[in-house]
């Protein structure tokens, strides 16, 4: 029996160090061929979720870069930011994703849940620093060793394209064409219920937005916190969550610039559900980007 | 629980040390502990079916007393008919009642003279108890025919028949070879527990890379066959062959294999059978445990090989028919049994169903032509009868049969599946070197460095870990 449990303790060892060190080659491989430069021109960087990824077209609006993703809490943009302010000085203004939806308590799902874990973290992994590895698995280990396989595979499969051609930094994410979505059955769907508990944070949104905030004032660059366009039915939701929303910038993030467009008026077949808009409304709010740029106050003149 | 499911990471860790720390030193605990893990195991699918197999355990625990104790020939018979009234009774109510009912009632009503709608009862298939019933079966009859003694040790007996390691899925085990290892304390072997964890990974594999990959493709295909052409239908039907070659084989190792951690020897229930070179050959290699429970308990009773020809060909009928009915309660089981039927038939009738009792290619890294064309012949033929095993009706499998062997059966299939392909190929391969050993990871110490075999160990646990397909059932559950 003993001689067993050594050998199963001995290989036990042997399977952590060998998919330690197969995680450490294959994000040192990765990190080396991801191509992390974004054009030159390109000086205003967009990052977020869903709702920035789907409302902002790049190819319309002059000098902007988006790389948000869906479903991506602020943990992941802030590794994607930090990597991609690094390499590009010549980037400006940072604009984040601020709607009132993101800093639901139950948006710490994005981080926390499995769901997006396994989506995420076998992209990203190879940019974690130990903190934020430590942070993850502290909040969901079981989550996070189960998809330590997963990113292995994910490097592994990915290792020729990594080779031969390289990630440029579309890996990173970008505009996302909306072009499913039901309104119509969104706002069927929508039943409006105050929460009893009153308003609470997502710990974890708040946690990386400060961070967030932190790393663009350190490399001397502008943060506007932009709310994208919703529908007039969302109005319920928002004005919960209004005092916390400009609570938070004016108290946290004083030197963020907050751009709330959330009651630009859009025609209704722009939105895709109550808080995306599809690919009509994005190329309606991309053109008012165009002439107007990200000011505060909503233009209406055409 | 299922084996590839995290209660069951938990479950076995926390048996092995229990049984071999706190209860090694005695066969009475051991055995007492194996039957609480064993309950616990049945009963966490659902608690109500642990009634009927301690139910089912008592009844021939008892007849087997009963029949240790009399040698008069007419209460000998009496107390083997109450075991086979009591087992197949229970096939019979949970499995089949169904079945017979509406099939009365179709057929009267095709007669022309239909009857009321039948009554049909809502049960749940407890799991397990085409397994159960058949090894406690086996239990009364060898004891009836004197080939045992009636065991007296209530406590081995139960845990005998519920042994968790194959009580779902078997293999079937003879009371002569399982229930004897129960009277003696197990004794812990280090390379027979590592090489049980071996076998353990290599079921892994079969059922969570090869199996569940080929269930998505295989679901896709049958669900609507009509849209595909015969090429994509011809691949269903390779994909399902070794999805239930994975599944089910890959269950019997994972039984094996823990067993072996627990000091049991199980037997062999799969040897390779892709690889026969007739169907005889695939008998006496696929399931082995229920196949050979037939030929003891059904053939030669029946009569076996002795009388004329007419009765042998009798014989070997009711056997596969039997056995495809074995496997559940549609006629598409039972055309499937009397499908390879009629292929042993062929062969019996010709007297050469025992031609082929070697390892094939023995000793050889390939095999002859001849032999490839006959390893391959087989297979179609296997591949063919198991489209009657997986349809859903006898019309949707010949339905499926007829646009298989349509003109589209030569062109490029529709939909594929690369990775499932490949690892099919990685399978075959490994099988096919190994085939002279007990499993595919069968690793000699002396011809492989161990850094080699732990790199291979390491290789097929992430491979197990990060391309297994979505979570199924294991197909046997059902029967």
């Amino acid at each position: 029996m003993k001689k067993f449990i050594g050998k199963f303790f001995m290989f036990s060892m042997f399977f952590i160090g060998g998919t330690v060190l197969l995680l450490l080659a294959t994000s040192t491989l990765k990190r080396g061929m991801i191509n992390f430069e974004i054009p030159k021109d390109k000086t205003i960087l967009v990052i977020g979720s869903s709702v920035t990824a789907c409302a902002v077209d790049d190819s319309i609006v002059p000098g902007v870069f988006n790389i948000s993703t869906n479903g991506m809490g602020y943990f992941y943009s802030y590794i994607k930011l930090r990597e991609i302010l690094d390499h590009n000085p010549h980037i400006t203004t940072v604009i984040l994703s601020y709607t009132h939806s993101e800093l639901e308590k139950e948006k710490d799902k994005w981080f926390t849940e499995g769901k997006y874990i396994r989506v995420h973290m076998p992209k990203y992994l190879f940019l974690f620093d130990w903190h934020d590895f430590i942070s993850l698995l502290v909040s969901s280990p079981y989550e996070v060793v189960s998809n330590l396989p997963r990113t292995v595979k994910h490097t592994i499969v990915n290792a020729l394209k990594i080779v031969t051609s390289g990630y440029n930094i579309h890996y990173f994410g970008g505009y996302h064409q909306h072009k499913k979505g039901d309104l119509r059955k969104a706002k069927a769907d929508y039943h409006y219920k105050r929460k009893s508990e009153g308003v609470q944070y997502s710990h974890y949104q708040k946690k990386y937005l400060l961070k967030i905030y932190e790393l663009v004032l350190s490399h001397k660059k502008t943060l506007i916190l932009l709310h994208t366009p919703t529908h007039p039915l969302f109005k319920n939701k928002k004005e919960e969550f209004e005092d916390i929303y400009h609570l938070l910038v004016e108290q946290q993030l004083p030197k963020a610039t907050l751009v709330n467009h959330s009651n630009m008026e859009l025609p209704e077949y722009g939105f895709a559900d109550l808080i995306h808009l599809n690919s009509e409304g994005a190329k309606f709010y991309s053109e008012y980007l165009k002439a107007y740029g990200f000011s505060s106050s909503i233009r209406t003149d055409k | 629980m299922l084996f590839n499911s995290i209660e069951f990471v938990i479950f076995l860790p926390v048996v092995f040390v229990l049984y071999w720390f706190v209860a090694g030193r005695s066969v009475k605990a051991q055995n007492v502990l194996l039957l609480i893990a064993s309950y616990v195991f049945y009963g966490w699918w659902d608690w109500r079916f642990l009634s009927l197999i301690a139910f089912s355990s008592l009844v021939d625990f008892c007849v087997g007393i009963g029949l240790g104790r009399s040698d008069h020939e007419a209460k000998r018979k009496l107390l083997l008919s109450v075991s086979i009234l009591v087992n197949i009774g229970l096939l019979a109510f949970f499995k089949y009642f169904n079945f017979f009912a509406e099939n009365f009632y179709n057929t009267f009503t095709m007669l022309g003279h239909p009857i009321a709608d039948p009554i049909l009862l809502n049960t749940i298939l407890p799991v397990g108890i085409s397994f159960y019933t058949f090894q406690t079966l086996s239990y009364s009859i060898d004891v009836y025919r004197r080939k045992l003694e009636p065991t007296h040790d209530i406590i081995a007996f139960f845990a005998f028949v519920s042994f968790f390691p194959q009580l779902v899925a078997g293999p079937i085990e003879r009371a002569k070879h399982l229930l004897s290892q129960f009277y003696a304390r197990r004794e812990f072997h280090c390379d027979k527990a590592i090489d049980g964890m071996r076998q353990i990974l290599w079921g892994l594999f079969k059922k969570i890379v090869i199996a569940d990959n080929c269930a998505v493709y295989v679901d896709k295909v049958f669900s609507d066959y009509q849209s595909f052409s015969g090429s994509t239908l011809l691949f269903g039907a390779i994909f399902f062959a070794f999805q239930i070659y994975g599944d089910f084989s890959g269950y019997s190792d994972i039984a094996i294999g823990v067993s072996r951690l627990l000091g049991f020897n199980l037997m062999r229930n799969f040897a390779f059978p892709y690889f026969s070179r007739d169907i005889a050959e695939f008998w006496r290699r696929w399931h082995i445990s229920l196949s050979t429970w037939f030929r003891d308990y059904v053939y030669i009773p029946l009569g076996g090989n002795r009388g004329g020809r007419g009765m042998r060909i009798r014989n070997t009928c009711i056997v596969f028919i039997v056995s495809g009915f074995w496997h559940g309660a549609n006629w598409t089981f039972v055309v499937w049994g009397a499908v390879n039927a009629v292929y042993f038939l062929f062969l019996l009738l010709l007297n050469k169903h025992n031609e082929h009792t070697d390892s094939v290619a023995a000793g050889r890294v390939l095999p002859r032509f001849k032999e490839l064309c006959q390893i391959g012949s087989t297979f179609f033929l296997t591949v063919f009868a198991w489209i009657f095993f997986r349809a859903e009706s006898l019309h949707e499998a010949v339905d499926y049969i007829v646009n298989m062997f349509s003109v589209s059966l030569f062109t490029v299939p529709q939909i594929m599946s690369p990775k499932t392909l490949f690892f099919i190929m990685l399978l075959i391969s490994i099988e096919w070197l190994q085939r002279e050993k007990q499993h595919g990871l069968q690793l000699s110490d002396a011809a492989i460095p161990k850094i080699m075999r732990w790199g291979i160990y390491y290789a097929f646990i992430m491979i197990v870990l990060s391309f297994g397909g979505e979570q199924q059932q294991f197909i046997y559950f059902q029967f």
